[in-house]
């Protein structure tokens, strides 16, 4: 049989059969019955299912078809409802159907078999059938129905009759009812205006409200007057008949009444109200009573109040005054509290003040009556009186120191007593006896009484203050017993003294000062003057020097020439100085001694010349001596040259010369320490006057000629003597060089022998001669002119001293010299 | 023909040693113990240099020096110095002296020196 046979035989089925292809569900096959069934002629096949009933399209069947195609399930039903296109007429058909999803090998469906049965006429039999049964039962109940309705009439009938009567005797009540309505009225009414007038009338302010609005029902006189308003705002909304209220709280709190259903309690509310033209504070206590209707609904508000404003303001007043009262009280406490600590205080003071007192350093007594009765002491009083409080207080004080009788203390108390003046005396003296040894004790004290008097004005006593002050004034003599030694030795020392304040640059000068400087001790002498008298060189350093001191605080210490002021003489001086009382501000000066060096100072120059002469003097021996030496050391080969012996008598006599120079040197300061022994011997003078000074006869240029007493004897020390002669005559044939004939003369005085040299050389000037014989001294300075040691009169002056014996030398410039010393004969 | 140094010396030893040693370096030496014997007789001789000392009893030899150096006859003629006082050597320098010796000298050093001054005397011609 082959496939188109089989399908044949199948389509011949006389259930409806399809088959499709693709999600389109494109139509396969379809056979006959399913023609039929679609009440389609003609071929369908290679259409979809949608093309072909095109009145499918509503219905689920493509949707169905799709979803077998994709799933591959299978979709059976039963009595499914179509609604399908038959000879021109939408009919509904029912059908049991299955589509049948054909799968490959591989489980992929390839086309959907689709079989039907139409069901339709059974399924409406069953309708019909259900229908018929339904219509039976109703008939049922409506007969059952009928018979129940007819036993109802008759119940009624007998139910009717009895309503009759019920209603007869309702009628009479009803009559009776309305009379004792009109009756209740009518009393209603009557109360209601009792009510009236007295709500009117009423002390307490009352409205009504009504509705949400507040339209106002009434009003009483009273909230007429709160309001300040009149009767015709009765009808008007509450917030249009009095306008002021709008922005208080009143209209939100009726408000709230009027939906919450709950009474509102206001007390001492504020509310600004118009009376009497102007808007005032109007405190009122009030209700608002919500009002209801039958049903129980808020329909109004009744409003009661009464107005407190006066009560308020009394209590507003009251508490003012309370609080007045409080701060009144606070203020009176916080005074108490001043002052008890003012009394404190007080006290604290007074207790101070006993203490201060007691503990006064200066001793204080109050003395009461004509008897000076010791009433009140101090410590310190006590201490000064070596006493105990107990041993004098209450005693008068002549009892206590009888002592004092005979001295001024007692009537000078009385005297203030009398008087009533004040005394002050500083640096008294009182004598005490001392208690334990009962010797007198002098004490130095000031003291100041003055009296005092009670409140009345009366004297009743003396307050003594009584500062010892011994210490004081023996301190104060013993300075003045120092000042007075430290004038002594100033002045015995001849210092001048000298004060420069050293603000102010004044300058005082003590009148030893002016002497020093060469000015009359009246003279006026000011820092300048004294200053321009230093020599030039040496000003500027000491006035520098002087500065330095004041405004450093160094030390002053300096030596320097000055000129005299009317002499013009040249002094030196040593000025010392020192700055005091540098801490103390306006106190500070420069003061210091100046003493006159000159002596000292020209000793010192004199010494350093002499030192510097002396270093020259030696070297001409010594230059004599090193030439000679070097002439000979140039003949040593042949030392019998005829000047070897010449040289060799040169050389000796340079070592001599120097010999006796360095002689001279240590004699000075043999001379100084006292130790220039002399040997005694007698021998003549004129003898030792004709051999002596050897070295100038022979020198060729000088005749010494000897005078006078020729016999004359004299017990000395002759080298010593000798030695002054040779000086003397040395020192003519040195100063007087050019003249030929020196003198040598001998006097006999009687009790002494007088020796003279006598040149006529050019003399010596007057000025030099007192200083001729002193140490170092040499006539003149400007120069170098005169060689030798200045200490060859200084010995002979020694020397002749020592033999008690006197020197000097007479001299006219332009005529000579006579040099002369006197030796005391030998008794 | 010798040359002629005058000396002014006061002290008696040193002007004879001098003039021994400058006699040995063949000069004719003569000797002045003051200023004012000096001045008197110094030119006469003619010397071809002067030796002073600076103390002398009569005067100061520094001024001797300038005298000498201030004379046109006798400017030309070296004048020597002999001094003990070392310290002044500087000032008398100013004073025109051709040199300076001091005492004690060396009598080597000295008769060189002198040497010196008279050969360059010659040299510059007189």
């Amino acid at each position: 049989m082959n496939d188109k046979t089989l399908l044949d035989i199948l389509c011949r089925s006389e259930n409806p059969v399809a088959i499709y292809t693709g999600e389109e569900i494109l139509i396969e096959l379809a056979n006959p019955a399913m023609m039929a069934a679609w009440g389609r002629s003609g071929s369908v096949v290679g259409k979809t299912l949608s093309e072909a009933l095109p009145e499918i399209s509503e219905q689920p069947f493509v949707a169905m078809l799709q979803e077998v195609w994709r799933t591959g399930e299978d979709n059976i039903g039963e009595a499914i409802p179509a609604e399908l296109m038959v000879n021109g007429q939408l009919q509904k058909y029912y059908f049991d159907y299955a589509y049948l999803a054909i799968k490959n090998e591989q489980g992929e469906v390839f086309a959907i078999m689709h079989t039907a049965k139409d069901v339709t006429d059974k399924i409406n039999d069953q309708q019909e059938l259900q229908l018929a049964r339904g219509k039976f039962e109703l008939l049922e109940k409506e007969q059952a129905l009928n018979e129940e309705l007819a036993a109802s009439n008759e119940e009624l009938f007998a139910t009717n009759e009895e309503l009759h009567k019920a209603q007869e005797a309702l009628h009479k009540l009803n009559a009776d009812l309305e009379t004792m309505v009109e009756e209740r009225t009518f009393e209603l009414s009557r109360s209601e205006n009792r009510l009236r007038y007295l709500l009117s009338d009423a002390p307490i302010a009352i409205a009504v409200f009504h509705g949400r609005d507040m339209i106002i029902e009434s009003v009483n006189k009273k909230v007429l007057e709160a309001w300040g308003k009149q009767p015709d705002i009765v009808g008007k909304p509450l917030h249009i008949a009095v306008p002021e209220l709008i922005g208080q709280e009143f209209l939100q709190i009726l408000d709230n009444v009027y939906t919450s259903g709950e009474a509102y309690y206001g007390y001492e509310v504020k509310a600004l109200l118009e009376q009497n033209g102007k808007i005032e504070e109007v405190y009122s206590n009030f209700v608002y009573q919500p009002l209801r209707n039958q049903s129980g609904d808020v329909d109004g508000i009744m409003l009661a109040a009464s107005v407190v404003s006066e009560q308020v303001a009394a209590r507003h007043r009251v508490q003012q005054l309370n609080e007045e009262l409080t701060a009144i009280n606070e203020e009176l406490n916080e005074s108490q509290e001043r002052l008890m600590i003012t009394n404190l205080d007080l006290r604290a003071s007074e207790q101070r003040l006993d203490k201060i007192l007691s503990e006064l350093p200066a001793p204080i007594v109050v003395l009461l009556g004509p008897d000076q009765i010791i009433s009140t002491t101090n410590a310190a009083l006590l201490s000064f009186w070596n006493r105990t409080k107990e041993e004098v207080i209450g005693k008068p004080m002549l009892e206590v120191f009888p002592e004092l009788k005979n001295q001024p203390f007692p009537m000078l108390w009385k005297q203030v007593l009398e008087t009533g003046e004040s005394i002050i005396n500083r640096e008294q003296q009182v004598v005490f006896k001392d208690r334990y040894t009962g010797r007198d004790r002098p004490f130095y004290v000031d003291y100041y009484y003055q009296p005092l008097t009670d409140l009345n004005g009366n004297r009743t006593g003396v307050l003594a203050t009584v500062l010892d002050v011994t210490d004081k004034v023996r301190s104060r003599k013993k300075i003045e017993e120092a000042e007075a030694q430290l004038r002594l030795a100033i002045d015995s020392s001849e210092l001048g003294t000298w004060f420069i304040d050293a603000v102010t640059r004044e300058f005082r000068p003590s009148p030893r000062l002016k002497q020093i400087f060469g000015f009359y001790s009246d003279d006026n002498m000011s820092f300048d003057m004294a200053t321009g008298q230093i020599l030039d060189e040496y000003r500027d350093k000491v006035i520098q020097a002087v500065e330095l001191a004041i405004s450093e605080g160094n030390n002053y210490d300096m030596e320097y020439p000055i000129k005299g002021y009317h002499d013009g003489e040249v002094r030196w001086v040593r000025a010392t100085g020192k700055l005091y009382g540098e801490d103390k501000i306006g106190a500070a000066s420069f003061s210091g001694t100046v003493q006159d060096i000159t002596v000292r100072k020209l000793e010192e120059q004199r010494k350093d010349d002499f030192l510097s002469i002396a270093s020259h003097e030696l070297k001409t021996p010594i230059t004599t001596l090193k030439g000679s030496l070097q002439l000979l050391n140039r003949y040593r080969e042949n030392l019998n040259h005829p000047l070897v012996p010449r040289l060799v008598d040169q050389a000796n006599g340079s070592v001599a010369k120097i010999t006796s120079l360095i002689d001279d040197l240590l004699n000075t300061t043999r001379t100084n320490d006292g130790q220039l022994h002399l040997n005694y011997q007698e021998f003549s003078i004129a003898g030792m006057l004709e051999v002596c000074c050897s070295h100038i006869r022979m020198g060729g240029k000088h005749d010494l000629i000897v005078q006078g007493a020729k016999e004359l004897m004299i017990s000395a020390d002759q080298e010593r003597i000798d030695q002054v002669v040779v000086n003397f005559v040395n020192n003519a044939a040195k100063y007087a060089p050019d003249q030929r004939e020196i003198y040598l003369i001998v006097e006999d005085l009687g009790d002494k022998a007088k020796i003279s040299v006598k040149d006529s050389g050019r003399g010596i000037p007057a000025d030099k001669v007192p200083h001729l014989f002193d140490r170092y001294y040499r006539a003149d300075y400007s120069g170098a002119q005169y060689s030798g040691l200045g200490l060859g009169l200084y010995i002979s002056s020694e020397i002749i001293k020592r033999h008690d014996g006197e020197i000097g030398v007479d001299s006219k410039l332009g005529k000579g010299s006579t040099f002369w010393f006197t030796l005391p004969k030998k008794a | 023909m010798k040359k002629t140094i005058c000396v002014l010396e006061d002290n008696q030893e040193i002007l004879e040693i001098i003039s021994i040693v400058l006699e040995e370096e063949n000069y004719q030496v003569w000797g002045f113990g003051t200023v004012s014997e000096f001045l008197a007789g110094f030119e006469a001789h003619n010397p071809a240099l002067c030796l002073l000392d600076v103390m002398l009893p009569d005067g100061n030899g520094i001024d001797v020096c300038n005298y000498i150096k201030g004379n046109i006859n006798t400017r030309s003629i070296p004048v020597v110095i002999m001094t003990a006082n070392s310290g002044i050597d500087k000032m008398k320098a100013s004073c025109g002296a051709d040199d300076l010796i001091s005492k004690p000298f060396d009598i080597d050093n000295l008769s060189c020196r002198i040497n010196l001054l008279t050969s360059n005397n010659l040299a510059q011609g007189i």
